[in-house]
């Protein structure tokens, strides 16, 4: 296969520039990950956020838009 | 609540009322547009099985309703889901309200306005005739704007958000609006020719390029990039745990929406697109493999302790078998795009198996899960019933491993069945339709499939029915720091103007460089590209904290995270499809015989280069593509022997350059018809239209009897080759002035033809144009007037095109037979 597209081929450059770039972007995110984001409690936070808004209070809309006028209220 | 983000003691906390009004909505239409979606798809594998379900009517045959069945589950399933999921964890992880109220509900009425619109344009035949892109101008003009409302809307909510960290699910989300943004307006640049009709203004190769670059990546970034986003939120809600890795998530995001937006060429392999633009196609489809099980192993072991879950809990089931599937579908993808494999699976029902895995495992069962998990939340209850959502589950499952299954083998037989040759190296099988009777038992297992999923879906329907009458509709409030973000102190011309920034930009610039220079320059350029690489290493060394920094600042600024991310996504998409137009601009369109004499292999390349249609054989092209045929005969002959056997010399690129749109098509339930001009008579076009099992007793497709009472105006078609003649077609200005004329003409010569074989047709009815259309296909310019028949005419399968007037220009009658159309 190789053989085949190696002979065919006449913009050859392109598929290896293309290579060369991904693979620069790929050691450059993983560089980032790993250098950039050594911050355990960091990266904990991060990750943690989908639990942050645990305080939540559930109401029936028709109560809650009568408290929420209020609150708009005042 | 963490720690680490617990309001300090002296912070105020505001009150913050989510909007899940919104979310109900999508919700419950998604419910609505899923069973239609699903009970289109059963109609259109049946009319697979039994042509009878046609019904013998146009606006229901299979060419109409097959795009119906796709964009009904794309856009209308998986759309409205996404909205439902993006509405809710939005504003969950950016701790505010949607924006605007009306905005969101704009966005909400609008998108249903389109898919109402899309489910009456296509049955009438209105279409672009573009996979996945099939809506007309006026309704792709309304995506943009119910697109541009979803986006103003999130990245208003994003500017005032109360949280500063951008979430991974957020990152995917805003990848998802820009990409949609670029790759649909760019496939759908069209000039009208009427209200309900345009031409793309991309033609041949090109439009094949941009189409598939945006039919991929509108997997890639509608159906994949949403779900993940998705998944990194009810996934984890739902294990109850933070995702496995959010260094992963990191490497997963930048790595997929980098690689993604180059495969599109890998459905283009062994056509006539430059073998550059497979080869890089195909590469980059290979790398993917990395950063999708990457993503599908970081959902999996997010339920790391929690497994015991997927015994009780049907939302965790439905996401783990969703997330296999994922796993699956993105090992098959990148398998079918080795040229090899390729050449084997492509135009077969492998590639219909392959979808479905992607489109009911992954897709659907996400949305499943989310809805499971998230309507009993909006309605402040529990889930009316576990053991029917259990049911569902594998109700479903089975459902989708017959449909899979059943394309799988019917897919590999079909490869198999067509390549086939004998021990002289001819055709095994050269009878196509023998091949089809073969799949038919696979058909029929399919569409128990389908009907198995399309029937569990109806246990979801009824237990969230159940849910909210058990329920009611609430809204929850939260408590948060009142402060605003801190505004970091970087700008985002800082942060984009900085160290890494730029030596990220000249790394790019300098690889795309070392792709254009040639081979004096690009040693210099790679020299350079070292040197650049080792100051970055330096840079980093002298300022580790400053760089460890610059990704930190980046993720919270809204602004300059999406212009990386479109960044990410522009290059790839410019360095295949600018090389590409450039290079297909440079066919020569007509040369003269100096030319030809002082250069050979220019000489060579003009003879395959398309001449103009004719304008009845254009209204003919048109109508072929309103019918939708392309979903089932492709015109693309692949340089294998096996495809030269069966269909004839294999297609080149300049053959189909003024094909707007082109119609090299995906999928063989029929065979080719790149070549069908001339191998059979009128008298067989019009049976086999009429009722194709006149001429082909096992066939599966449509009748078109409407053809023959319905009719074309010569005046609509003359505008049309004028707006093609904008489009750098090369009509004269003669040829649209005679154009009533030749189209009058060149009817005559067809229904004359028919009424020596007892047949009476109107010259201008649809057939006719039809006939036309298929008789030039792989042949030259065809006589418009009539002529005086040569001596010793060649038999009818092997005969060349007689010299006569031509449609268009008179050079044209010299184009041999087996050249360009």
């Amino acid at each position: 296969m190789f053989q085949e597209f190696f002979s065919r081929s006449t913009l050859l450059a392109w598929p290896l520039a293309g290579l060369l770039l991904s693979v620069t972007f790929f050691v450059g995110v993983l560089a980032f990950v790993f250098l950039g984001l050594r911050d355990r409690r960091h990266v904990h936070d991060l990750a943690s956020l989908p639990f942050d808004a645990e305080e939540t209070v559930a109401e029936p809309a028709a109560t809650a838009a009568i408290r929420i006028g209020r609150i708009n209220q005042s | 609540m963490d720690a680490t983000h617990m309001a300090a003691p002296n912070t105020q906390m505001k009150t913050v009322v989510y909007d899940d009004a919104i979310v109900r909505a999508f919700s419950t239409i998604t419910v609505v547009w899923g069973i239609v979606a699903f009970l289109l798809g059963v109609i259109v594998a049946a009319q697979l099985s039994f042509w009878q379900a046609n019904f013998g009517l146009e606006w229901l045959s299979f060419g109409r309703l097959r795009p119906l069945h796709t964009n009904a589950a794309i856009f209308a399933f998986v759309g409205n889901g996404m909205f439902a999921g993006i509405y809710y964890s939005t504003q969950r992880l950016l701790k505010t309200r949607m924006a605007n109220d009306m905005l969101s509900w704009a966005n909400f009425w609008g998108w249903q306005i389109v898919i109402v619109c899309a489910a009456l344009s296509y049955p009438l035949g209105l279409t672009q005739g573009k996979e996945y892109a099939e809506l007309i101008w006026p309704i792709d003009l309304m995506v943009v704007v119910v697109w541009v409302i979803f986006a103003v809307n999130f990245f208003w909510t994003l500017a005032i958000r109360n949280e500063k960290n951008l979430y991974v699910a957020i990152w995917f989300y805003i990848s998802t609006i820009v990409t949609i943004a670029v790759l649909y307006i760019v496939n759908n640049l069209q000039l009208p020719t009427s209200l309900l009709h345009s031409y793309p203004i991309f033609g041949g190769v090109q439009d094949a390029l941009v189409q598939w670059w945006y039919g991929h990546n509108a997997v890639a970034f509608f159906l994949t990039t949403p779900p993940l986003g998705l998944m990194y939120y009810f996934m984890v809600k739902a294990a109850e745990r933070p995702v496995y890795s959010y260094r992963l998530s990191v490497v997963h995001f930048w790595s997929l929406i980098f690689l993604y937006i180059w495969a599109g060429p890998h459905h283009l392999l062994y056509t006539a697109l430059p073998d550059w633009a497979q080869t890089l196609g195909m590469v980059f489809s290979i790398m993917l493999w990395a950063p999708s099980w990457g993503g599908m192993l970081n959902g999996l072991l997010t339920l790391r302790g929690a497994w015991d879950k997927l015994r009780t809990d049907p939302v965790i089931k439905f996401f783990v078998v969703a997330v296999t599937f994922y796993g699956m579908s993105t090992f098959e993808g990148p398998l079918l795009s080795i040229k090899s494999v390729s050449a084997l699976g492509h135009y077969t029902d492998w590639i219909i198996g392959h979808v479905h895995g992607g489109a009911l495992g992954w897709n659907s069962f996400m949305t499943f899960g989310i809805l499971y998990w998230m309507v009993p939340r909006l309605y402040g209850t529990k889930l009316y019933s576990t053991k029917m959502a259990e049911l569902h589950f594998w109700v479903g499952t089975i459902g989708i491993l017959m449909y899979v299954v059943s394309m799988w083998v019917s897919g590999v037989s079909q490869g198999l069945f067509w390549r086939a040759l004998d021990a002289e190296g001819f055709l095994k099988y050269p009878d196509f339709i023998e091949g089809l009777s073969n799949s038919l038992p696979m058909y029929h297992t399919r569409l128990l499939g389908g009907i198995l999923f399309f029937l569990g879906s109806f246990l979801l329907v009824w237990n969230l029915i159940m849910t909210a009458r058990q329920g009611k509709p609430v809204t929850v409030t939260v408590q948060v720091p009142a402060l605003r973000p801190a505004r970091d102190k970087a700008s985002a011309w800082a942060l984009m103007t900085s160290a890494p920034m730029l030596f990220m930009i000249g790394l790019i610039v300098l690889s795309v460089w070392f792709g254009a220079a040639g081979s004096m320059l690009s040693p210099v350029v790679l020299a350079l590209l070292i040197v650049i690489s080792v100051a970055m290493i330096i840079s980093y060394g002298l300022q580790q904290k400053r760089w460890g920094h610059w990704y930190g600042l980046v993720e919270r600024n809204a602004l300059v995270f999406t212009i990386l991310a479109l960044l990410a996504i522009l290059v790839g998409g410019a360095v295949e499809i600018i090389p590409t137009v450039l290079a297909s601009n440079k066919v020569p369109l007509q040369i003269t015989e100096q030319q030809a004499a002082a250069n050979p292999a220019l000489a060579e390349q003009a003879k395959w280069v398309q001449k103009p249609y004719s304008p009845l054989e254009l209204a003919g092209r048109d109508i072929y593509i309103s019918e939708g045929c392309y979903v089932c005969h492709s015109q693309m002959i692949r340089p294998f022997r096996h495809e030269v056997l069966r269909y004839g010399e294999y297609s080149r690129m300049g053959e189909s350059l003024l094909d707007h749109p082109f119609q090299w098509g995906s999928k063989r339930t029929g065979l080719d018809l790149a070549r069908v001009g001339g191998k059979y008579d009128n008298l067989w076009h019009y049976l086999h239209l009429m009722d194709p099992r006149q001429t082909s007793p096992a066939s599966n497709m449509p009748m078109y009897k409407h053809f023959k009472t319905k009719t074309v105006d010569p005046v609509v078609v003359k505008h049309r080759m004028g707006v093609q003649q904008k489009l750098g077609v090369p009509y004269t200005d003669e040829d649209l002035a005679l154009a009533e004329q030749r189209f009058a003409s060149q009817a005559k010569l067809i229904t004359d033809d028919l009424q020596a074989k007892s047949v009476t047709l109107a010259p201008n009815s649809q057939m006719t144009a039809v006939i036309a259309y298929l008789q030039r296909l792989g042949r030259g310019p065809q006589p418009v007037e009539p002529v005086v028949p040569a001596p010793a005419p060649a038999p009818v399968a092997t005969a060349p095109v007689t010299a006569a007037v031509t449609g268009t220009t008179p050079a044209a009658a010299a184009t041999p037979a087996a050249a360009g159309q």
